[in-house]
């Protein structure tokens, strides 16, 4: 991977994508939930365990909908300001461009998980279920981020307009957040439960309340462990995919 | 004279024919007591079974009674809807049929997260008539073994926010200027 093309990437998505102002968005939005969680009424019969996993779910929730925008926007947004053909046209192989591109994106994702750690911590101060809940934060994390933005970035090569590529990237990002929040007799029916079962985000948040409430040990967790590594290397393979599709399609 | 006796004899049929529609009202068809646990104080997690006993106080036999369970937040004056508390709580618990006399055995799994003062109420609802006995109050005392440290968040989401905006503000200032500068 051209190391030059990623410090370019990153470069762009800091601030001609405005992923600075996204990471401070972030950091507002999360101390606006810690201000809710510790002056409304109704959140004190919450205990600890709860709020740190409604934390962790909000941090999980808004990394990944940053880095689908910034991946889904990639390529788009080249061949819309038409600097996708001085692209092409450099030594860098296809695949090389789309990793540099898929790198710089996943590097704002990692940003923000390391924006959430004082959060995190500050919540789970006393509760001995700090490195759980960090690992988990970090795990599902990074997971998901490989996935999401892969076909976040599959999807800017593909679709010819930035609007669609990040509507059809929000869009999977919520179908596939949809079966986590069942509820009810949904999930018992042989659909809900086939759905939970594959589902990556239902896996993250059924592998946060295991450790987090009853904790259980990750390595006795490997049924929502597999469907979220399987979901990253299917991520992976259509990013890989999708590299062999980058064209000038849709540039005047 | 007429009109007086005439006024009786409605409020006695008014009265005799309420009288079904009263009764079928009435509490008492069932007793509904709350065997075990006695009373709950633990730290979340907490999980156990209820085990209840329904009886059938009546001279006839009753049909398709229905269980359900239903708790009752003391502190901070909430009722909790049961799915909170395990995939089976939700659903209610039927018996089929009661016959005089009789007393048939629930069981009700409960897991409970939250921490506070609760009370768990058993109730028996029988669709014919519409009479809703229910069961001695179970106190729960969920203890919590930890508390959220609200100063020690506040602060600390306060500050990494403003550090972080006043760091963005710098960087694109400090971007502009060597922007300018070229």
């Amino acid at each position: 991977m051209n190391q030059s093309m990623v410090k370019k990437e990153l470069r762009e998505s800091l601030y001609e994508s405005k992923g600075l102002w996204m990471i401070a968005a972030v950091s507002v939005i999360l101390t606006a939930l810690c201000v809710l969680a510790t002056t409304i009424r109704e959140a004190s019969a919450f205990s600890q365990t709860d709020v740190l996993q409604y934390a962790i779910k909000a941090v999980l929730f808004l990394t990944l909908m940053v880095c689908m925008v910034l991946g889904a926007s990639s390529f788009v947004a080249e061949r819309e300001e038409n600097t996708l053909e001085s692209l092409l046209l450099t030594p860098i192989s296809k695949l090389q461009l789309t990793l540099s591109k898929y790198v710089g994106s996943l590097l704002i994702g990692f940003v923000l998980l390391l924006v959430s750690v004082p959060y995190i911590l500050a919540i789970s101060a006393g509760s001995g279920l700090t490195a759980s809940a960090l690992f988990i934060t970090f795990f599902c994390g990074l997971l998901t981020l490989l996935a999401f933005t892969g076909i976040a970035v599959m999807l800017s090569v593909l679709l010819e307009s930035t609007k669609a590529s990040i509507l059809t990237s929000v869009l999977i990002l919520l179908v596939l957040t949809f079966p986590a929040f069942l509820k009810g007799t949904l999930k018992l029916s042989a659909v809900g439960r086939f759905f939970l079962s594959i589902d990556p985000i239902a896996c993250c948040f059924n592998l946060m309340e295991k450790m987090l409430v009853d904790q259980v040990s990750v390595f006795s967790l490997m049924q929502y462990v597999l469907p979220l590594l399987v979901f990253a290397a299917i991520g992976i393979a259509l990013l890989v995919w999708g590299s062999g599709k980058v064209s000038l399609k849709g540039e005047k | 004279m007429k009109k007086i006796i005439s006024m009786f004899a409605a409020v006695l049929l008014f009265v005799c024919s309420a009288v079904p529609a009263f009764a079928a009202q009435a509490p008492g068809e069932v007793s509904v007591v709350i065997n075990s646990p006695t009373a709950v104080e633990d730290k979340p997690v907490y999980e156990n079974n209820l085990d209840i006993t329904v009886t059938n106080t009546t001279d006839h036999t009753l049909n398709n009674l229905v269980c359900y369970l239903s708790i009752v937040d003391v502190d901070r004056g909430f009722s909790y809807n049961v799915d909170e508390f395990g995939p089976n709580a939700y659903q209610t618990h039927s018996i089929t049929s009661l016959a005089a006399g009789e007393s048939a055995s629930v069981v009700i799994p409960v897991k409970v997260t939250y921490v506070g003062q609760f009370k768990f109420l058993i109730s028996v609802v029988n669709p014919d008539t519409g009479a809703t006995p229910t069961s001695n109050a179970l106190s729960v005392h969920m203890i919590a073994t930890s508390h959220l440290n609200n100063t020690l968040v506040l602060a600390v989401s306060i500050t990494v926010s403003l550090v972080i905006i006043v760091g963005v503000f710098l960087l694109m200032n400090r971007r502009k200027q060597l922007g300018k500068q070229k």
